[in-house]
């Protein structure tokens, strides 16, 4: 039997924490949280997640760089993060893609959506 | 006297004898050939059984064929149908987590800019709209307050009076207002109700790009919105009531 899988949400809506922690936690998901891209930056290093869900509008430091220091940082660049943004518009999405992230998701959240990339993503 | 060729005796001997020979090599000949013949017979009858067998195992592995595309295919439409069936519980279960956490969020602060901050929340975030208005009533008077808004369109603190037909009507009648097309300068007015009155409103404006209308589930969550932020902004009232009383 396979290892937990662990993914960290990084959002600064309380909504959106509760709504995702609900959607994967029935999946058998280990979450951890962090409620901006500072904190979820220390998150990755510290807990090693196998996938990371970011919120791109948060303060401190956005989803974006925050991706990027991902990114930037051998040990931890080949962490798969998801994107998770309000907007759908084409230079939003291909600036996730050019700061390196592996899918991404608009809100509202569709969790059917959700789930089917979150296990494309985590392999067992 | 010596016989010779022309000896009619003699040679009716030989013709004699070389029919002999003839019959003798014909019917040897024919019996040959009947053996060849019952042999290619025989071999024509075990060709043709084998065929016949060919044919029905040939057509036995149609039928075995025909009945494993068959299966292959029930299973196929099995499977899609479980997808589908697995696609629709996840979307139940997203919804129904949806309005669990909007009434977690409502209900679970008695700070009154905590509450219009969570509305606010869920009006982004599962509702999928960042250009809206909450409004209240002030007791007494006609105009109605903005309390919380995302997207500029109105300023908080400001007084309002509503213009738009269906808004008014809503507002009125306590039922919610939904433009049928999304269509329009109001999309969606959710009146908030307490005890039969309509102590406020959430009024969406526009939808996020990606959303194309208010969806039935949409709907679940605004009539949720509806009774509940009524409830919540009620509660700290009458918390902040009992706070400056004690």
């Amino acid at each position: 039997m396979s290892a937990t899988k662990k993914i960290l949400i990084v959002d600064d809506s309380n909504t959106i924490l509760l709504m995702v922690q609900m959607i994967l936690r029935r999946e058998g998901y280990e979450l951890v949280t962090a409620r901006d891209g500072a904190d979820g930056l220390e998150k990755v290093r510290t807990h090693q997640p196998d996938l990371v869900l970011m919120d791109v509008m948060m303060p401190v430091m956005n989803g974006f760089e925050a991706l990027q220091a991902i990114r930037a940082d051998s040990t931890i660049a080949a962490t798969p993060v998801i994107m998770v943004t309000t907007r759908a518009e084409s230079e939003n999405v291909e600036s996730g893609y050019l700061s390196g992230c592996s899918d991404y998701v608009t809100k509202p959240i569709n969790g059917a959506e959700l789930l089917a990339k979150v296990r494309n993503l985590i392999i067992d | 006297m010596k016989k010779t060729a022309s000896d009619p005796v003699a040679l009716s001997q030989r013709v004699v004898d070389d029919n002999r020979n003839l019959i003798e090599r014909l019917s040897s000949d024919l019996d040959s050939a009947r053996s060849e013949l019952l042999v290619e017979q025989d071999r024509a009858r075990r060709l043709q059984h084998q065929t016949e067998a060919a044919e029905a195992a040939a057509s036995a592995a149609r039928r075995e064929r025909d009945e494993l595309l068959s299966g292959l295919d029930r299973f196929r439409r099995d499977g899609e149908k479980k997808t589908a069936q697995i696609t629709t519980i996840e979307s139940q279960n997203t919804h129904l987590a949806n309005l669990y956490v909007a009434c977690y969020r409502l209900l679970g602060t008695l700070d009154r800019a905590e509450v219009i901050d969570a509305i606010k929340d869920v009006v982004i975030n599962i509702v999928g709209s960042e250009d809206f208005a909450i409004i209240e009533a002030r007791p007494g008077e006609t105009p109605w307050t903005v309390i919380g808004e995302f997207g500029g369109r109105v300023g908080v603190g400001t007084d309002i009076h509503a213009e738009s037909e269906p808004v008014i009507q809503s507002l009125a009648s306590g039922q919610p207002f939904v433009a049928p097309h999304g269509d329009g300068l109001v999309v969606a007015c959710v009146p908030f109700r307490l005890d039969g009155r309509v102590t406020g409103a959430i009024i969406i404006f526009g939808l996020l790009q990606q959303k194309a209308r208010i969806e039935a589930t949409d709907l679940e969550m605004l009539d949720l919105l509806s009774s509940h932020a009524a409830n919540a902004l009620h509660f700290t009232s009458l918390h902040q009531k009992s706070l400056h009383e004690a």
